[in-house]
């Protein structure tokens, strides 16, 4: 196994790191994904059945398929996996083998789960007094709730949610399992941290992320709001638009091309520079005369300016005609639109990639840049076992004929 | 105040200068003080910073404008210095330090780099080319110190046809795909500014990654974070959706592919929600016997997820009718005692007073010169060795000139008093 003294050749941050991951879900193999996509060795330890985001969606033809969720296909890249039932004693012996060699081990069960299985954080710290252990739970590792089920949609709930949708309706949550990923990236900053001090001093530590604490910490309308309510005893309005208020002029408006363009909210600033892009005498004798006024005195006629304006151009040449006068003009995306997006492209965003039962799709790429670079898929993610023999091998010390066994046994698959 | 910030956290003894503006980047530098480092923002008396601190003169009355606003100060009242009363502001900058300079003129440049001289990491979120512009790009600042760490977050990046692009969150978020397949499934969609807490992470990895390649190479490096590609990111499974089969996500609303029923369930009292997932078969049975076998769920179709999707309309009906006789909380301790996840719609208040919360030291009761003393969020983690300490309220401006100017730099006390007079070190915004 690679040290940490012994990363000297490195290209990638975390190239050399060995983290022994036992996350399921979408919070902790989020987390994860960030340590190898960046360099670092994750070594997947499954269940048999395997991690139950292999159930989820999305499927070719929405038809489940263990190896072909793009839920599990995102949130898995550069993972090797293994599957070891560590309810059995010696599944489990097998794993704290490989866990006690790591450099961080990250997991994602119900608290005291692991400690029942000898596999809990004093005890692989005391066998390794440098090891991170991460525990990445709905509530934390204490506290009442702590035993409790959550979902996106339940972590949404308890923070944030009570802000989000229409004031006469339901409260509605966000867009797909954003809110478990920024979970799972809010562990990675604390695991970093925790690995820079092991770094420095020589000592690891036990890691305690729980997502209803990175939830209510989070910006988006939650950790200030909160605030807010202590000082003025008010809380956050639920309003469908976010951002200064309804605009009566400025919004969406769609191109010749059948896409979209959107101004936002016009801000005060701008308005000149979108008089001078639109270009219509009128508009422009009216902004000469009133001045800031035209907004709130003309919203439809500004509007209809605008529509005409989008409406004869290609949505991507609105917003840099826009966007070069200055008048902030974006195009609308969505997640399909958005594999196309010019700029996206030309930045070679979009990673394609080759994955035996799914195929050639296209993946997010870096969501940062280390010194220009850093970021690589070196491997898609992982058929279910597909590392058992050759990682229980290296990193186990398990000899082919005890593999055989513990294969038969179904301690290993 | 000489209050010094005690060692903590495993990044004690790193120092990072913050030179962002309003949210996001702030987020990031959040993170890196709760995990002990010494963040430094650097202001400057002569530019009022808008985004981030709120309106210089907000609107005070009780027309609907102001009271919207006024919401964000203590008791409702922005004071004389509503620079320093404002919750996204204080919310994010308790653990920070706050000092000025004037960087657009030379001798504010000047004392700039000698800090830098003296920090680990350079955080920001301007405008792209604004530090080039001042003579502080990270190719001036790196050869004062080639151990520099230098996190940029723009929109979209540094290079690319669009990269120039300028535009608020909203702009963004929109450009980034996720609001078409957010809201309501037949309408409206509904905004957020989830990029932007996004971004706080995003940026402060990037920090930390270099950071700990640092230790292997010596020398510091640019990192950069586009906040629509970090953001993008935790869009994956829906950008898997689109690539895999050739479509628009659905809009789901509360609703999931993966779990049914799924929804958002009307409780007892005004504005009252309780949310719950079905994950299996069996949380199914559990739910339809915790709602006592209502004989409308008990068809055989519905044993299966697909058969409860296409009847999820009548299931959310009678789902509802438990629901709208308990207090969210009541319903959402009988579901999960019965091992079905679910949750109270938490507004402010009721976080406020939640025993997780509190339980686990999550709020911090912190006294603030010009605010007063109010329970603060904390730290987004929890650590057994290095735990996160959030040791003072946010700074007012310049709160910090003393320290940084002599404690950090070095200057003179007849050096400091001449900046005071050149307008450098103050307390009020020109």
């Amino acid at each position: 196994v690679p040290s940490r003294g012994e990363r000297n050749s490195a290209s990638q941050p975390l190239t050399g790191l060995l983290v022994v991951d036992f996350t399921e879900g979408i919070a902790g193999p989020y987390c994860t994904k960030l340590l190898a996509d960046f360099g670092a060795r994750v070594v997947k330890i499954e269940r048999r059945g395997g991690d139950p985001a292999r159930t989820m969606a999305p499927f070719p033809g929405d038809l489940p398929d263990l190896e072909k969720s793009g839920m599990f296909l995102h949130l898995n890249t550069n993972k090797e996996s293994v599957v070891i039932d560590i309810a059995n004693t010696e599944g489990a012996g097998i794993a704290r083998t490989m866990a006690v060699r790591a450099d961080v081990v990250v997991e994602s069960s119900r608290p005291g789960t692991m400690a029942s299985l000898g596999l809990g954080a004093d005890d692989l710290i005391a066998a390794n007094p440098r090891l991170i252990f991460t525990s990445i739970t709905p509530f934390g590792q204490s506290g009442p709730y702590k035993d409790w089920e959550m979902t996106e949609i339940v972590a949404f709930a308890m923070g944030g949610m009570s802000a989000s949708g229409s004031a006469a309706r339901e409260p509605v949550k966000l867009a797909g399992n954003v809110v478990m990923m920024q979970s799972g990236a809010t562990a990675c900053v604390a695991t970093l941290g925790a690995l820079f001090y092991a770094e420095e001093h020589g000592a690891g530590q036990h890691v305690d992320v729980a997502t209803f604490e990175t939830q209510n910490g989070t910006l988006d309308r939650r950790r200030y709001y909160l605030l807010s309510y202590e000082y003025s005893g008010t809380t956050g309005e639920r309003a469908a638009v976010v951002g200064a208020g309804r605009p009566a002029a400025g919004g969406r408006f769609e191109c010749a091309d059948g896409q979209m363009v959107t101004t936002g909210r016009i801000w005060p600033d701008h308005v000149g520079r979108m008089v001078g892009v639109l270009g219509d005498a009128d508009l422009a004798g009216l902004w000469e005369d009133m001045g800031l006024e035209v907004m709130a005195e003309h919203p439809d006629l500004i509007n209809r300016l605008v529509a005409g304006w989008a409406a004869v151009r290609e949505s991507r040449a609105a917003m840099r005609e826009a966007q070069a006068a200055g008048w902030p003009v974006v195009v609308v995306n969505d997640p399909l639109l958005l594999l196309d997006d010019d700029h996206l492209r030309a930045r070679g965003f979009w990673v394609t990639a080759d994955h035996p039962a799914a195929g050639s799709l296209p993946y997010t790429g870096a969501p940062w840049r280390v010194d220009g670079a850093g970021w690589a898929i070196r491997r898609t993610a992982p058929l279910l076992g597909q590392d058992t023999d050759a990682v229980l091998a290296e990193l186990a010390g398990v000899r082919e004929d005890e593999m055989l066994r513990l294969r038969a046994a179904g301690t290993v698959a | 105040v000489t209050d010094r910030q005690p060692p903590f956290g495993p990044l004690r003894g790193i120092r990072v200068l913050d030179l962002t503006i309003a949210l996001a980047g702030a987020f990031s530098t959040m993170l890196l003080a709760d995990l002990g480092a010494e963040v430094i923002k650097i202001e400057s008396l002569q530019h009022y910073p808008t985004p981030t601190k709120g309106p210089r003169r907000p609107p005070r009355g009780d027309d609907a404008v102001s009271m919207s606003g006024a919401r964000d100060y203590p008791d409702s009242d922005p004071g004389p210095d509503p620079w320093n009363r404002l919750s996204w502001f204080n919310a994010q900058a308790r653990n920070k330090r706050d000092a000025t300079m004037d960087l657009t003129r030379e001798r504010g440049r000047d004392l700039f780099l000698r800090l830098v001289e003296k920090s680990d990491g350079l955080i920001e979120n301007n405008a792209s080319g604004l530090l080039e512009k001042l003579g502080i790009g990270p190719d001036v600042l790196q050869r004062v110190n080639p151990r520099l760490i230098i996190v940029r977050m723009p929109p979209l990046g540094s290079w690319g046809p669009d990269s120039s692009a300028t535009g608020f969150g909203w702009h963004f978020e929109d450009l980034s795909g996720v609001l078409r397949v957010q809201g309501y499934p037949e309408g409206p969609e509904v905004g957020s500014i989830f990029m932007d807490g996004a971004s706080g992470p995003g940026g402060a990895n990037a920090f930390l990654m270099a950071l700990i390649q640092r230790r292997r190479t010596g020398k510091g490096v640019v990192c950069e974070m586009a906040q629509v590609e970090n953001m993008v990111c935790h869009m994956g499974d829906l950008t898997m959706d689109a690539a895999i089969n050739h479509r628009r996500p659905r809009r789901w609303g509360n609703r999931s592919p993966d779990f049914a029923p799924q929804g958002c369930y009307p409780c007892a009292g005004k504005d009252e929600w309780v949310v719950l997932s079905v994950r299996s078969d069996e949380e199914w049975v559990r739910l339809t016997g915790l709602l006592g076998g209502p004989a409308a769920l008990a068809r055989g179709a519905l044993a299966t997820r697909t058969g409860r999707l296409d009847a999820h309309d009548q299931i959310d009906l009678v789902i509802s009718e438990w629901t709208r006789t308990r207090p969210p909380m009541d319903a959402a301790r009988e579901l999960q005692e019965a091992g079905i996840p679910a949750g109270p719609v938490l507004d402010e208040a009721a976080a406020l007073s939640d025993p997780q919360l509190h339980e686990r030291g999550f709020f911090h009761l912190l006294e603030h010169p010009s605010c007063g003393v109010h329970f603060h969020p904390g730290a987004n983690f929890a650590m057994s060795r290095t735990p996160p300490e959030i040791w003072r309220a946010a700074p007012t401006l310049g709160q910090d000139n003393e320290y940084v100017y002599k404690d950090v730099i070095g200057v003179t006390e007849a050096e400091f008093d001449q900046l005071i007079a050149e307008r450098h070190v103050g307390t009020d915004y020109i």
